[in-house]
């Protein structure tokens, strides 16, 4: 009798329910489209007749963000992900120490998966896309990492408290 | 309005389909290897790549099985860079005979959750992470595994009933701890 298996086979999909991370289609496109391979990217063709209402609604789109600022967006350019992802580890890793030696060693192989970055993702993107463009996706890039740096931290509090 | 997204006429691209039609089941295969996201969604896009690189198959199932063969590849290449000294290909697992055990072969679940053997399964050690995924939820036996991931027969079946039991360890002490809150 293969319990394991049999209870793997019955909640399948639960296994599988992990949601991607936000941007992974586009990053895809992003990474096709820098090796060649696209060859009939999506095809759009609009109606004469329906090139004002385009047009309108591209100027509301323009210049809503122009009168409605987010005085928050106004502060996250300067957001340096990698200082914030940083700051955070130096503090998991403090209080990784006060676990014992297997929590410990969870905690910190899986800090060092959330953080590791071979090459710094701000240096792997092109100098040709715009600042708000790279702005994007650094933030699809670090929040996720960020998230599941804070996950860490709970998970780590948890266990001190213990 | 209507009128306006009627006139929109989106035709994606064959990549587009492809990615649409196989990129989750990747992601997941990938991510159970690895148990990271980041690395998982890297590795499910080299594979899509590479598909694109070759010609097409004759049939679905042979498209499918090929992109699972080298996403696991790729997954398990990413391991081995990892370099972690989670014992993948300790030797000295052989040593001591492997005995499957009664007590972990009958093991009820009931009261388990999905996202306490997810956990479980997350917690081992990379080698048994791997064996454990391909056999229980790729559907290969011990000679595939073998084949892919350059052990022994005897190895992987060991490393299987060694991740079994750690799993079995690990649920049973979880579920000892909710009895006693």
């Amino acid at each position: 009798m293969e319990n394991l298996k049999d209870f793997i086979d019955e909640n399948r999909q639960g296994f599988e329910e992990e949601n991607l991370i936000p941007g992974h289609k586009e990053r895809f496109l992003h990474k096709i489209g820098k090796t060649g391979h696209v060859a009939n990217r999506p095809v759009i063709r609009m109606n004469r007749a329906i090139w004002a209402a385009a047009a309108a609604i591209l100027v509301l789109l323009v210049a809503v963000p122009l009168v409605v600022t987010d005085e928050s967006e106004l502060q996250s350019p300067g957001v340096s992900y990698s200082q914030l992802i940083k700051d955070k580890s130096t503090e998991i890793t403090k209080q990784a120490l006060l676990l014992n030696p297997s929590d410990q060693n969870t905690v910190l192989t899986t800090l060092g998966q959330l953080e590791f970055e071979s090459v710094p993702f701000e240096d792997q993107l092109p100098d040709s896309i715009s600042p708000k463009e790279k702005e994007e996706l650094m933030k699809s890039y670090y929040v996720p990492k960020l998230e599941g740096i804070e996950r860490l931290e709970k998970y780590v509090a948890a266990l001190t408290k213990i | 309005m209507n009128l306006l997204f009627k006139n929109f006429i989106k035709t994606p691209s064959r990549e587009e389909v492809i990615y649409e039609e196989c990129h989750k089941r990747l992601f997941y295969t990938s991510l159970r290897i690895l148990n990271n996201s980041m690395e998982a969604e890297e590795i499910m896009h080299d594979t899509l790549l590479k598909y694109f690189d070759r010609e097409d198959f004759d049939t679905i199932r042979e498209r499918d099985a090929w992109l699972k063969r080298v996403c696991i590849n790729l997954s398990i290449d990413r391991l081995r860079k990892r370099k972690v000294e989670e014992g993948m290909y300790k030797s000295e697992e052989l040593i001591n005979p492997v005995i499957e055990n009664e007590y972990v072969e009958n093991y009820s679940f009931k009261g388990i959750s999905v996202e306490d053997v997810k956990n479980a399964l997350n917690s081992l050690a990379s080698g048994y992470r791997l064996v454990l995924s391909l056999l229980l939820f790729e559907g290969y036996d011990y000679e595939e595994i073998a084949q892919i991931t350059g052990l022994k027969e005897a190895s992987v079946r060991s490393q299987y009933i060694r991740g079994k039991a750690r799993i079995v360890e690990i649920l049973e002490s979880k579920r000892s701890n909710r009895n006693i809150n």
